[in-house]
């Protein structure tokens, strides 16, 4: 049927403009989703290469406690290993390493320390960690010498024999790069690109770890000789270590970030469910455009069949398309959105550097499937319709338009269908993140459904009260209401951007708010100093103990707390442990939310533990129940004494008393110190002394309470810029769609306006009309969304939050949280109705009378 | 023997280290020089003869650039299989002893682990010495040990052979003097260990052993062997009393002696399977802090040792043309312990056959060795064409069969041939 295609063509090419935003739309949608992949993505990728490149050819790690395992185990194990094996027992192979992080100019860098002669296969992932220039003796025998991938070091400005400094922990140390990696450009990319390294000996001396070991690495071969060679080395660690397969860590470590990157991913999802309904209202309005030559060829003799074809392959065709240049899009913003998210992932998970981005396969697969799929579920009704409508009848308008109210009748009670179906499943879904996103989606669809039912309703009803004053007027209004077949599904989209957009800053707002006020509670020191250092939890961060005294001792200081953070290797993954001492009254600070105070807080000095609301959620603790640690001497059951509030991370934290710390784990570091300064006392004066202590000793992070909390405050503020972005991007899509639907409407209807000019009707008056219109949409879009914005917000801190995280915010409501949103909807009203107006202001009337 | 500095001491090397790098010549360092890095003390050089005193001069003389102990030998088993076997250890100082610690590697070697704490300095930190605080890491050393084990199982054609490597430091590898000891992971040779395998030497409870009855244990690739050693001879001094010319340059010397007939008897566990064995051994001593002469590529070294109970012991230091060095020296022991130094010019040796290595190389594998002043003409034969060691740098070590005359008399005997220089 040729003359389909060829009316079909010449209708797009005649009709760029439409095409151009629908296009536009989708390609944003999908370039969303892409550009999310791409920094989750980039950012695991970094960091799983740099865990291969730290233990790659490690089949098996032993690992222990905090401080790591004790260096005479190694010792140990390499002398005894074989002797105990009876002569024919496979020998693992054992490689001592201590890591740590440090700093190098701005940058942060993963210590290495290792000893090459150890095991070749060994050493970093069996890189061969040669120097290239100089005398290679120098590692063992020069202070001070490391190795680093010749990439890193041009990227750091180092060049072979040049001197240089280390901050360690506060702690500035000269370092010489005396080689750079053999083979280096394979080393590039794969994960060295952060890391340092250098003999066991030195590393041991920047950390302060001497005599600790970080981990074993361990290599034993595949098959049953291995896992008997493994057996055999499991059953000669005392207690307190574990042998634990290598990968399993790195795997923790990137399945911590779960929650995270699946929040993202539900964010870019918004975009393309918004830029589906676009699609849908473009097919639409493409098609209605030709239901008079549509009429005329059924009329002809083309089958239903062929027309739904027609109108479904257009549909394909703008789906592939509009996939490919959303891949390209995806990439450019990938590449900004991937800093944002290290960033994020460098505050809240582990330290990572991503130097270049990786498009995932599955990840063009999924554009692609999601441009086609959107484009083609989109246009799907509209061929049905077109398909379906007797010949003559297609030719008319006004059935469609009586077809669009009887569907807006419909859409109500699928409305309110939607949003039952979502309120059911976010409440049967047990701890489901899922099934929580599911029951948000139905939720917004719920909303998108109910904006053009609204806007009938409220159209309608403001044409009869406006038409008693002005029939311009009732001509603004009565037109919307009857336009709906063009406009009600970008009014739709716009009211889902809108509730979406409602609901994320409640949720937002609420959690600040939540935050702050846990803040202003927990932080009640006038000086917080902490040891400085990449990574929380390490355990190379502490104060050093002649300052720490001197601090104590200054004139002012009336009262301190302190604490030890380190990070425990749980069966389920690494989770900070706080080890505090309070202040005097510092208990009141804490806010359990399970627990009484009066209980709680002595059994907590001796010995019980307080876990934070996203641990017990996790792992399903309570009240009671014991925690197994692993400590110095073998893991011990601690009883949990209550639950505590806490947003400081999503794994949850484990609280604990300094002193019941230091009895279990043979480590008398402090990481952070919070000083109560005497009333009248200068808390910036006591702050000056604190400085002139540590200079040339430690650089220590030393804040104020108000300064702590804004840095808190600003860290919180970055782990929200992500959401922001991509709901502003969800959101432009919706704009867009509303622009491209409006704009379609507007000019269509030049003829009629024309009309309305030849009666006298000024150009002023027509763009007031046309402005009237759109503002009008946009604010019964802003209405609608409304409710459904607060049970958005709803979803997502009572569902969602929980879920993803654990934790419990209180919802805070302000007129703020909308205030994104009218915006939005006014912009994009306003936008929509510009260029239709000018153009109707300046058209040759004329010419549009004679048209018809 | 090891001529000094020999390349398998000094490029058996290390992923990491190339030590060739810093054998070859001067230190390669001016950086160091600018800094003032601690090179106050140079190791000491084998320069004139000395007087030897065991038994602590079995123990470490960390000193010296490099030291090794080498015991290679021939073994029977009960069940009638021939065995031969090579366990040795090297000692590699990266740099001389110097500032803090150099007493602890004094003359003698008596108890001295040749560690010196070479990073006491270290951690050169701006920081207020709170590297210090915690002081200088366990792991900082200026010593490397290297060791080899290698088996030759005649009856099943097999030659297998393993190399270690660790630094002096807690105890993961060391040498000490009373009562011998040099050990490097669970691979040891010297007085026996105590019961529980502990390999801190600290804390080790030994008894007073002296040079007589030493242990030998080694195990890898499917192979374990424990011996008992008995010297049957006193330490024989090679070349000028112990001291051992290898070239014309200052300092290209080392000293060196030998024991060259010790008994033993042990455990060879095969596969899960334990056998007696007993037979002989020959131990080499060597330290110095030379290296080869410019011209010098490389070294074949003969201890063989003769039923009737005399013993030779002969190394000819090849030159790149090809030629014999005339540095190139040996030593004969008669039955009654008679000790008679050799030059190049009273020892012949003829090569009657090659083998090629199927890692590349052409090895010697057959010599006729005469030598008129003590009426020896003999011929050695490998007992397994390929004993070829591949470590960086490779090289042949490997058991022979001895047989010809002795004074116009049948004789016969086994021992020990090494090349060096024949593969990269």
């Amino acid at each position: 049927m040729p003359i389909l295609w060829a009316a079909s063509i010449r209708h797009l090419l005649r009709h760029p403009a439409q095409l151009v935003l629908a296009l536009v739309g989708l390609s944003v949608g999908v370039g969303t989703i892409i550009a999310v992949d791409i920094a989750t993505a980039s950012a695991g990728r970094a960091f799983q290469l740099s865990s291969q490149a730290v233990n790659g050819a490690a089949t098996h790690e032993i690992a222990g406690g905090p401080q790591g395992v004790d260096e005479r185990l190694y010792v140990d194990l390499r002398g005894g290993l074989s002797r105990e094996a009876g002569g024919l027992g496979l020998r693992p192979a054992l490689a001592p390493v201590v890591e740590g992080y440090v700093t190098i100019g701005e940058r942060s860098m993963q210590l290495i320390g290792i000893d090459p002669l150890a095991d070749p296969e060994l050493n970093s992932g069996g890189a061969d960690v040669q120097p290239t220039a100089g005398d290679p003796t120098r590692w063992f025998t020069q202070p001070g010498s490391v190795v680093m991938a010749a990439s890193t070091a041009r990227q750091l400005g180092l060049s072979v024999n040049q001197w240089f400094d280390v901050d360690v922990d506060g702690k500035t140390y000269r370092a010489l790069l005396i080689g750079t990696l053999a083979g280096d450009e394979a080393h590039a990319n794969a994960g060295y690109d952060s890391l340092v390294l250098t003999d066991i000996a030195q590393a041991q001396e920047w950390l302060e770890t001497q005599g600790r070991l970080s981990r074993i690495d361990v290599r034993v071969p595949d098959g049953s000789a291995g896992e008997a060679a493994a057996a055999r080395l499991r059953a000669r660690l005392p207690a307190s270590v574990r042998l634990e397969p290598a990968q399993g860590r790195t795997q923790q470590s990137v399945d911590m970030t779960a929650a995270f990157t699946t929040n993202l991913q539900a964010m870019s999802m918004l975009a393309l469910l918004v830029s589906t309904l676009l699609i849908y209202g473009a097919v639409s309005f493409a098609v209605v455009q030709r239901r008079r030559i549509i009429g005329i060829l059924r009329a002809l003799g083309a089958t239903r069949g062929n027309v739904f074809t027609i109108v479904l392959t257009e549909a394909a065709v703008l789906g592939v398309v509009g996939a490919g240049l959303g891949l390209l899009l995806g990439v450019v913003i990938g590449r900004g959105l991937v800093q944002l998210v290290s960033q994020t992932i460098n505050d809240l998970y582990f330290v990572v550097a991503v130097n270049e981005t990786v498009l995932p396969a599955t990840s063009v697969a999924k554009a692609l499937l999601a441009g086609f799929g959107t484009a083609l579920a989109g246009a799907w009704l509209p061929a049905l319709e077109v398909a379906g409508s007797m010949p003559q009848l297609g030719l008319r308008r006004s059935v469609l338009e009586t077809r669009a109210v009887t569907l807006a009748r419909k859409l109500l009670i699928t409305s309110g269908a939607l949003a039952a179906a979502s309120g059911i499943v976010a409440l049967t879904s047990g701890r489901s993140l899922l099934a929580g996103f599911v029951a948000l989606f139905l939720l917004l669809l719920s909303a998108a459904t109910l904006t053009p039912a609204v806007l009938r309703v409220l159209a309608r009803a403001a044409a009869r009260v406006a038409g008693r004053f002005s029939p311009v007027a009732r001509l603004v209004f009565g037109d919307v209401a009857a336009s709906l077949s063009r406009t009600g599904v970008a009014v739709a989209a716009l009211g889902m951007a809108l509730a979406a957009m409602i609901g994320v800053s409640i949720m937002v707002e609420s959690f600040r708010e939540s935050l702050r006020e846990w803040l202003a509670r927990t932080l009640r020191a006038d000086i917080y100093v902490t040891a400085p250092g990449p990574g929380a939890g390490r355990p190379e961060r502490r104060i050093d103990p002649d300052l720490l005294t001197a601090m104590l001792a200054t004139a002012g200081v009336v009262d301190h707390g302190m604490s030890r953070r380190v990070t425990l290797n749980l069966p389920h993954g690494p989770v900070p442990l706080d080890a505090v001492q309070l202040a005097h009254n510092g208990y009141a600070n804490m806010a359990l939310t399970v627990g009484d105070p009066r209980v709680t807080w002595p059994a907590f000095e001796k010995g019980d533990i307080v876990i934070s609301e996203p641990l017990a959620y996790r792992n399903r603790l309570n009240l009671g129940d014991t925690l197994a640690l692993p400590t110095d001497s073998g893991p011990h059951p601690f009883r949990i004494g209550g639950i505590y509030r806490e947003y400081g991370n999503d794994r949850g934290t484990v609280l604990m008393s300094l002193p019941v710390y230091r009895e279990y784990w043979h480590d008398d570091g402090v990481t952070a110190v919070g000083f109560y300064v005497a009333r009248g006392q200068s808390q910036q004066q006591v702050m000056a002394e604190f400085r002139d202590l540590a200079k040339g000793k430690q650089s220590l992070f030393i804040r104020s309470n108000a300064q702590l909390r804004d840095l808190s405050m600003s860290i919180f503020e970055r782990t929200f810029v992500i959401t922001r972005v991509l709901y502003w991007l969800a959101a432009g899509v919706a704009a867009i769609g509303l622009v491209s639907a409006l704009l379609a409407w507007e000019l269509e209807r030049s003829h009629e306006l024309a009309i309305l000019r030849s009666l006298g009707l000024t150009p002023g008056g027509a763009a007031v009309l046309i402005e009237g219109q759109t503002g009008f949409m946009g604010l019964v879009a802003l209405l609608a969304a409304i409710p459904a914005g607060l049970l958005t917000a709803w979803l997502l801190i009572d569902v969602i939050n929980r879920r993803a995280f654990g934790w419990r915010i209180d919802v805070h409501l302000s007129g703020a949280q909308f205030g994104n949103a009218l915006l939005l909807a006014m912009a994009a009203a306003a936008v929509a109705g510009l260029y239709p107006a000018r153009r109707v202001a300046r058209a040759a009337i004329a010419a549009d009378i004679r048209e018809e | 023997m090891r001529p000094i500095a020999s390349k398998p001491v000094a490029c058996f090397a290390f992923a990491l280290v190339a030590v060739c790098a810093r054998a070859a010549g001067p230190t390669s360092s001016d950086l160091d020089a600018i800094r003032g890095a601690d090179r106050t003390t140079e190791f000491a050089l084998a320069i004139e003869p000395r007087k030897f005193e065991f038994p602590q001069d079995h123990g470490p003389h960390p000193q010296f650039r490099h030291e090794w102990w080498y015991v290679t030998g021939n073994l029977d088993s009960t069940r009638g299989e021939r065995f031969g076997f090579e366990l040795t250890f090297f000692r590699i100082a990266l740099a001389p002893p110097g500032g803090v610690g150099s007493g602890r590697g004094g003359a003698g070697g008596a108890g001295a682990d040749g560690r010196d704490a070479v990073g006491a300095g270290a951690g050169a930190g701006t920081g207020s010495g709170t590297g210090a605080a915690k002081g200088v890491s366990a792991w900082r050393t200026r010593q490397v040990y290297l060791a080899h084990f290698a088996i030759t199982d005649v009856a099943r054609h097999e030659f297998r052979f393993a190399h270690r490597l660790s630094r002096d430091a807690l105890g993961l590898a060391g040498a000490q003097a009373q009562p011998l000891r040099v050990w490097l992971d669970d691979w040891m040779f010297g007085a026996p260990a105590d019961t529980n395998g502990s390999a801190d030497k600290t804390a080790r409870p030994v008894s007073p052993t002296t040079a007589q009855g030493w242990t030998l244990h080694a195990q890898d690739q499917g192979y374990e062997l424990t011996l008992e050693l008995q010297p049957l001879l006193q330490p024989v001094l090679n070349g000028e009393q112990g001291l051992s010319r290898k070239a014309s340059e200052r300092g290209a010397a080392s000293y060196y002696y030998s024991i060259p007939r010790v008994a033993v008897r042990g455990k060879l566990v095969r596969d899960g399977v334990s056998s007696d064995v007993q037979g002989l051994a020959w131990l080499d001593r060597e330290w110095g802090s030379g290296s080869l002469g410019e011209n010098q590529q490389g070294w074949d070294w003969f201890a063989l040792q003769l039923q009737d109970g005399s013993s030779f012991m002969f190394y000819a230091l090849r030159n790149r043309d090809g030629t014999r060095d005339q540095h190139s020296a040996g030593t004969w022991v008669d039955a009654a312990g008679r000790v008679q130094a050799l030059s190049t010019g009273q020892v012949m040796i003829d090569v009657s056959d090659h083998w090629v290595s199927p890692r590349g190389g052409r090895y010697p594998s057959r010599w006729r060795v005469r030598v008129p002043a003590v009426g020896l003409d003999v011929e050695a034969r490998p007992v397994l064409a390929n004993q070829e060691l591949g470590t960086k740098p490779r090289y042949w070590e490997g058991a022979v069969d001895v047989s010809g005359t002795r004074e116009g008399h049948d004789t016969s005997g086994r021992g020990y041939v090494e090349l060096v220089g024949y593969a990269e």
